[in-house]
């Protein structure tokens, strides 16, 4: 998942590295901490609690939520160690028990559905070409603010976690063609909504 | 598909003009290609803007704060299978030791219980922790309770 040491090179200037960083999960140590091995239980939990309250973070918008929500997921996968099929994709295994977490507190603190229709589509046309890298980060963001949380899912997951295709497949638990199909809706919904904040800017 | 993809097929992709299954080839074409994957990432007209955004930081000590927790739930079960097992073990000491049959209500409510503490501990759920440990000891009181209320012939008292 997400590169801790990542840089970027002349053959690849905008390449977003995506592969694992050499500090994933090992078998053993998932053996040790369904033991009850501490040290390996703290390891675990270190080296995922990154990506888990990132993910939360950016979907539930409230750091109180993002804390509860990423403590309760790192509890829910250590005490289920001993369901973790070997062999199974660890980080896409410990992403999807932090969606499922997710998905529960932000239908308890707002009561909507995480699938819920709320499109953005108002077409108006600003591109803001002058505005700078930083204010349009900001502009981005207001966008994604706006798309219902199965369309920002799916690009948190994409562009701040650096999955792939297949591991985001894995996470929502749906088809690779499904997962193309919605990222390239987010992806529309975003540039609508990212044209709309625009305009009201 | 070992090649890199060509430009043109790149640019439909990331515009998401391409067929669903010609989409999903490009994909995994993509999962395993750096090449390619720099290529369409400069085609994404936020890809700057997404690298730009603030990173939120970790709260400190969250990790070790879900550790101490895992490992309390972890010994609550236990404790808890404890429980059902010397439940069981009690109820089937009264059948040896006092001759007479236990009531079924009573017996029901001790394997109620019983099953609680395994579910519990089995999926690792608080929630079932803490939500059984309380409904299912009231459903043993109340089984055990209308239990009482039976003669040994299974009149009403």
């Amino acid at each position: 998942m997400r590169t801790l040491k990542y840089t970027r090179t002349t053959e690849e200037p905008l390449l977003a590295l995506r592969l694992h960083d050499g500090q994933d999960t090992q078998p053993q140590q998932i053996v040790a901490a369904r033991g009850g091995d501490q040290l390996a239980q703290e390891w675990i939990a270190k080296r995922w609690m990154g990506p888990v309250y990132r993910f939360n973070w950016r979907m539930l918008r409230n750091e109180q939520d993002a804390h509860d929500a990423a403590q309760d997921t790192l509890v829910k996968v250590l005490r289920k160690l001993h369901l973790f099929e070997d062999g199974r994709n660890f980080g896409t295994w410990v992403m999807g028990i932090a969606r499922n977490t997710c998905i529960d507190l932000y239908r308890k603190r707002r009561r909507l559905a995480w699938e819920e229709p709320g499109d953005v589509v108002d077409l108006a046309p600003s591109p803001l070409q002058e505005a700078s890298s930083a204010q349009r980060a900001v502009l981005l963001q207001r966008a994604l603010d706006q798309l219902p949380p199965m369309y920002r899912e799916i690009l948190v997951l994409y562009h701040f976690e650096h999955l792939k295709y297949v591991e985001i497949a894995e996470v929502l638990d749906i088809p690779l063609g499904t997962v193309m199909n919605r990222i390239f809706r987010a992806r529309r919904k975003l540039r609508d909504a990212y044209d709309t904040v625009g305009g009201e800017a | 598909m070992s090649e890199h993809v060509d430009p043109e097929t790149l640019r439909l992709f990331s515009e998401g003009e391409l067929s669903q299954d010609h989409s999903v080839v490009v994909a995994l074409h993509l999962d395993a290609c750096h090449h390619c994957l720099g290529r369409v990432e400069q085609m994404d007209p936020f890809a700057e803007e997404f690298r730009s955004m603030p990173e939120p930081r970790v709260p400190e000590g969250l990790a070790h704060a879900a550790v101490m927790q895992a490992r309390q739930s972890a010994s609550i079960a236990r404790a808890d299978v404890f429980v059902g097992v010397g439940l069981l073990v009690a109820a089937a000491l009264l059948l040896v030791v006092a001759g007479d049959p236990v009531p079924v209500g009573v017996q029901l409510s001790v394997l109620t219980r019983a099953a609680w503490a395994a579910a519990g501990h089995l999926l690792g759920s608080t929630l079932i922790l803490s939500g059984g440990l309380l409904a299912s000891t009231a459903v043993a009181c109340g089984l055990a309770a209308f239990a009482l209320r039976f003669n040994r012939s299974g009149q009403l008292a």
